[in-house]
């Protein structure tokens, strides 16, 4: 598939202070996760992607163009900060519809498209017409990736979009997002729910101090593609137990015990094991005192000395 | 590391509309006007107007309700009413906040800082009209003879005062997140040093232009012919100022990027 951006020696400095370092990726179509800690360079990378601040050095091209300043870019692109500021005075559907006009559309149609899409992120209308900053958090990133949406656009920048959402609420969103990417739409989304990010990325970027940790883009297991974790940890009375309970149904890839009490699994298919874990775990007649997702690849990624 | 392969041709895509993005950022702007928590500060300097009107207007006399609202409340109180609100909004707006959701769209930074002051000095000339208003019951209340006849002019000064510290505020706030101490830097040497010097320099001074505007159209009144060949000079002096601002507003703001990317956004 051919990328949809490129950077090549991607550099961006704040005086002293370091943004990206000489950073070159691709980014092709379907989701990708930007992942690393605080002061990574993800938000650096992300105003760079949406032509908010100019490269020090280095080339970066988003749909074939610089995104800087540029008008043909940004009709493309959409972007939706971490920061919960909104405007003051506003409501949801007068926000999207100013800023579906601003993107284009006529008065009519933006009305008609902010409501599509306050239905498309699943805020209820009776939260339609109070103030934006009277809504919760949960509720306010829902009209900000509404917003993203106005213009339909084919790339959506999301800048930690999951914050202040509930699980409930972290998995609406995650079904929008792949259902966005069903029907064409790029997605490069930053998140420090690793677990969320995992089950949603085809692809990642690790960025550590304004470096790429691994000079490629990481790619996810086809299970981390998938909406449940690839390796489960157990702190049971009988880690032997349990693991002859889920080797005898077929569950599991392999597993290991680590001490008097814990297990780890790699699932077979993780699926069928968390499809009805319940009745599973009760019918191991195991005791079992906690369950827990074992690091992924992401997490592991994230936490690796640096590589350059 | 591998050499990328080739990006696809650039997507067509929809050229902006500029009459649409002027729709949508006057939604933006005026709403901001009516949030509660603006309409409580202007229904306070309304009432502080009124009161400052009402102490300094003596009953019945003209021309002192004339030189008042000229000398305080139109080379001071709109001008730095003015000159405040432009400068915080556009400052606002180099901020990584809300502003982001805008920057992001299909809109030249240019075409947004011109809608954007449209829209605001037009917000703020509504905001203007009722102090006027405010001035011309205080004016009544105070049986000041000739009322109506002095109003055209002052609105006429008010309207381009608005225009031009707008664009002041624009330029300074575009420049500097300190435009407050440039504009008192601005107000001490240009419109109160060159300003009161009694030579051709003195035209270089805003304010001297809308007390010229709104003294000649008095005389007028009073049938004196004698300064009307300045009045043309000084509202088109405003609006060249205006034009010139806004022109520096946009070129600063297209050529700075947002305010606030600093190390501990990275």
């Amino acid at each position: 598939m051919n990328p949809i951006v490129q950077a090549e020696n991607l550099s961006r400095f704040y005086g002293l202070y370091l943004g990206l370092n000489n950073v070159t990726f691709t980014i092709r179509p379907g989701i990708t996760g930007i992942v690393g800690p605080n002061g990574a360079g993800k938000t650096t990378l992300f105003r760079l992607l949406t032509g908010q601040i100019k490269p020090d050095s280095g080339t970066l091209q988003v749909f074939g163009s610089a995104p800087w300043n540029n008008p043909l870019v940004q009709a493309q692109l959409a972007y939706c900060p971490e920061s919960e500021a909104v405007p003051v005075g506003l409501r949801p559907l007068e926000w999207l519809i100013a800023l579906a006009m601003i993107s284009g559309h006529s008065a009519r149609d933006a009305e008609t498209q902010a409501r599509r899409m306050l239905e498309r992120v699943k805020l209820a209308p009776e939260h339609w017409k109070k103030r934006l900053t009277m809504l919760s958090k949960g509720m306010k990133q829902r009209v900000k990736l509404a917003q993203c949406l106005l213009h339909e656009p084919k790339l959506i920048v999301l800048d930690e979009p999951m914050n202040g959402l509930d699980p409930m609420g972290r998995e609406d969103f995650s079904n929008v997002l792949r259902q966005l990417a069903r029907d064409g739409v790029s997605i490069v989304i930053s998140s420090h729910i690793l677990h969320d990010l995992e089950a949603l990325c085809s692809e990642f970027i690790l960025l550590r101090w304004g470096r790429m940790v691994r000079g490629e883009n990481e790619a996810a297991s086809p299970d981390a593609q998938k909406r449940w974790p690839a390796s489960t940890t157990f702190r049971c009375d009988s880690p032997e137990k349990l693991a002859r309970f889920f080797f005898d149904r077929k569950l599991v890839r392999g597993f290991e015990i680590a001490g008097d009490d814990e297990l780890r699994v790699h699932w077979l298919e993780a699926a069928q094991f968390y499809g009805d874990f319940n009745a599973l775990l009760l019918d191991s007649g195991v005791q079992i005192y906690e369950v827990r997702s074992t690091a992924s690849f992401l997490e592991k990624a994230v936490g690796a000395p640096h590589t350059p | 590391m591998n050499t990328p392969p080739p990006l696809p041709k650039p997507l067509p895509t929809a050229t902006p509309e500029w009459r649409r993005a002027l729709g949508g950022i006057w939604r933006l702007t005026y709403r901001r006007f009516l949030a509660p928590q603006q309409l409580g500060i202007l229904a306070g300097l309304l009432g502080l107007l009124a009161l400052l009107a009402l102490s300094g207007i003596r009953n019945g006399n003209a021309e002192h309700f004339a030189q008042w609202s000229v000398k305080l409340y139109l080379t001071f109180v709109a001008p730095v009413f003015a000159f405040l609100s432009a400068a915080g909004l556009i400052q606002d707006d180099m901020k990584p906040a809300t502003v982001d959701y805008v920057l992001t769209r299909p809109v030249r930074r240019h075409a947004f800082v011109l809608h954007r002051y449209l829209t605001h000095t037009a917000c703020l000339q509504v905001q203007c009209l009722l102090a006027l208003g405010v001035l011309v019951a205080v004016g009544v209340f105070r049986h000041v003879p000739n009322l109506a006849s002095t109003v055209p002019s002052l609105l006429l000064a008010q309207v381009l005062a608005v225009m031009a510290f707008s664009a002041l505020g624009f330029a300074f706030g575009a420049f500097s997140s300190r435009y407050q101490i440039l504009g008192l830097f601005y107000a001490g040497v240009v419109e109160v040093g060159i300003g009161n010097i009694p030579t051709q320099l003195n035209r270089l001074s805003m304010t001297h232009h809308v007390r010229s505007i709104a003294s000649n159209i008095l005389e007028l009144r009073q049938n004196s012919l004698a300064s009307f060949d300045r009045l043309p000079a000084s509202i088109i002096a405003l609006l060249v100022f205006s034009l010139v601002l806004v022109a520096a507003a946009a070129a600063l703001f297209s050529l700075r990027e947002t305010a606030g990317t600093r190390a501990k956004d990275a």
